[in-house]
């Protein structure tokens, strides 16, 4: 995956949370997600480091305030 | 079904003053463990009761708010010391707004009309106080830390053992509703011990139990089996917030590895959790635990299965994932597992109560369409369970309500009802004994259970009136089973109101925030759907079966 995308995150959400209709903006946020709780966050998480190699965790992506920033907030520690 | 009654529950080694040299409470964050000795702790448990004292009024329902670990449970502990009434409110999480979070709890508050409030950490009792005039008269800003030298309120806990005064509140249902506070005394707390303790230290081979936990203590699962029991019965708690497991899972099973831990209780949904965790996850070696329960909701035995067969590798045993019935109402425990009879029953989505169960559903698998129930074991010592159809008492093996009546039962819901004239309480769990197991998997109630947390499907409903762009009453929530998460999932299905002109999308992402902020728990799913999409029963009602049935055909594939 050479780049990090809200394409790419709402895949991401949309297999984990086993949702195919979610629809991500990058305004939104985690708590306008229905299925997207603590729990699933933490997956998300690893799945996003698993498929990009990027490094974060579940606590940092949790503080971005919305999946524009999370999107960045990856998109800025991928590897190489 | 009944047990042997123990001829004397109160049993005499309870906070036996040979604990204060051991340790009894190892504490992690952030992977660095704090231990405390059994005099550690109670002479925290004791600085706490003079402070109590002091800054509460006697007899009161005094509630705790603090983040999960030793400082709270020695002031809950404080309280009971003190002679008030203790209870733990559930705090916000790092990562919510305090604010928000505590307003929308401000009618919890009120309905739980406590006397004070025991806040751990200076900015949330400057939040709690400034969401209500009245709650505000009530908080008092517990110190961060508080020690002395006396450890003089073990005494005076092991004294109310011996007591049917209410010792403390648990509440049955983590709603905003919170209707449901039971009051527990020492005799039954103690009783609870009696009944259970001694057989999971031989079920174990142990003298004394190494529990690990990550259990939030407002819930009866983390307060009584997690902190509770261990601490009467002088054995060993390591213990992780639930904040802290939610982000990192893995934290839990490196303090299992770091504290040789040999018994944790879990609701079944983080047993499928850790397992699609599973690749993600630091090893640990996981070879000193010998049993874990699997409580609080529905249990299924692929669930403990599949965490079985994800973690052998790391030392899980094969077998050592068992079930267990409980609720706050007994305390805790009501039957507990044992490797050596777990077995499954593979119960069709047809069942109806008063139906004979053959024990041709007992085994390991179940046919498709089927779900493989985890059998909760025998009935503690001293514990009646019956199965009843109406007002009349089933024969072993048939399907119905699950009746009660044991030493350590309530006396009935703070302002509500209890127990019938009789004895019997009458649970609402729908379920079945087959050779000597029990196992439950239905409800008469209109109960969601998500991840641990028990939902009212009614107050749901209710909660949605302020949400723009649906249609009033209109609404309808329900569960659905998943077996990807291991859990019941909310899920919530809405009329437009098409002349509002608010975009569905809008309403859908309210409902969602609002009930996370509200019921602290996430839907899976929010529909939004046209005028007449939700269909009535014949009474006029709107059918939550008929909905969920509807729902299920529309817009869920088969799982």
């Amino acid at each position: 995956m050479p780049a990090f995308t809200l394409a790419d995150l709402q895949a991401i959400a949309r297999e984990v949370i086993g949702d195919r209709e979610i629809a991500l903006s990058p305004e939104m946020e985690a708590a306008d997600v229905p299925g997207w709780d603590s729990l699933n966050h933490t997956l998300i998480s690893v799945e996003i480091e698993s498929q990009t190699g990027a490094a974060v965790d579940a606590q940092q992506l949790a503080q971005c305030p919305t999946f524009g920033d999370l999107v960045a907030f990856v998109a800025a520690r991928l590897p190489g | 079904m009944t047990a042997p009654l123990p001829a004397d529950l109160l049993d005499p080694a309870l906070l036996d003053p040979a604990l204060l040299d051991r340790v009894v409470l190892r504490h992690w964050r952030q992977g660095q463990c704090e231990a405390l000795t059994g005099r550690d702790f109670w002479q925290r448990v004791t600085a706490r009761a003079a402070w109590v004292e002091a800054h509460t009024p006697p007899g009161g329902l005094v509630l705790v708010i603090g983040a999960t670990g030793a400082e709270a449970m020695a002031l809950f502990l404080g309280i009971a010391a003190a002679g008030r009434l203790g209870a733990f409110f559930p705090p916000a999480s790092p990562l919510q707004d305090q604010r928000h979070f505590f307003d929308q709890q401000r009618a919890a508050l009120a309905a739980i009309a406590p006397d004070a409030i025991c806040v751990l950490e200076a900015a949330t009792a400057e939040t709690v106080r400034r969401i209500d005039p009245d709650l505000a008269r009530a908080v008092r800003l517990a110190p961060a830390t508080a020690t002395g030298d006396s450890v003089a309120a073990l005494d005076a806990l092991r004294a109310r053992l011996a007591s049917d005064a209410p010792l403390f509140v648990q509440h049955s249902s983590g709603t905003t509703g919170i209707k449901k506070a039971v009051a527990i005394s020492g005799r039954m707390l103690a009783g609870q011990f009696a009944a259970y303790w001694p057989g999971l230290r031989a079920e174990l081979g142990v003298g004394r139990l190494s529990v690990a936990s990550w259990l939030p203590l407002y819930h009866d699962m983390g307060l009584i089996a997690g902190f509770l029991l261990p601490m009467l019965g002088g054995d060993s708690v390591s213990l992780l917030d639930p904040f802290e497991w939610i982000g990192a899972p893995g934290r839990f099973l490196e303090m299992i590895e770091a504290d040789g831990c040999d018994i944790a209780w879990m609701p079944n949904f983080a047993f499928r959790h850790f397992t699609r965790l599973h690749r993600a996850l630091k090893p640990a070696r996981l070879g000193s635990m010998k049993l874990w329960i699997d409580c609080s909701e529905p249990c299924r035995l692929v669930d403990a299965k599949d965490f079985e067969a994800a973690f052998a590798g790391w030392g899980v045993r094969p077998g050592s994932v068992v079930g267990c019935y409980a609720m706050a109402e007994t305390v805790f425990a009501v039957s507990q597992g044992s490797p050596a009879e777990r077995i499954g029953l593979a119960v069709p989505p047809d069942v109806t109560p008063g139906q004979m169960v053959p024990e041709g559903w007992l085994g390991d698998e179940a046919p498709p369409g089927r779900k493989l129930v985890l059998s909760s074991g025998r009935v503690l010592p001293g514990v009646t369970l019956a199965v009843f159809d109406g007002e009349r008492v089933l024969p072993e093996g048939n399907y119905g309500e699950i009746g009660l009546r044991a030493p350590f039962l309530f006396g009935g819901y703070r302002g509500g009802a209890g127990p019938s004239p009789d004895g019997w309480f009458r649970t609402g769990d729908l379920g079945v004994v087959l050779r000597s197991q029990v196992f439950v998997f239905g409800r008469l109630k209109e109960i969601i259970i998500v991840n641990g947390k028990n939902l009212f499907a009614g107050d749901v409903e209710a909660a949605l009136a302020g949400i723009p762009g649906l249609r009033p009453g209109r609404a309808v929530a329900f569960g659905v089973e998943s077996a990807q998460t291991g859990s019941e999932e909310l899920v919530v299905v809405a009329e437009q109101d098409e002349t509002a002109g608010t975009p569905a999308a809008e309403s859908r992402a309210a409902i969602s925030r609002m009930l996370t902020e509200t019921f602290l728990v996430k839907p899976r799913d929010v529909r939004i759907v046209a005028d007449r999409w939700l269909v009535k029963s014949t009474s006029g009602k709107i059918s939550r079966d008929a909905n969920r049935r509807r729902y299920l055909e529309q817009f869920r594939s088969p799982e």
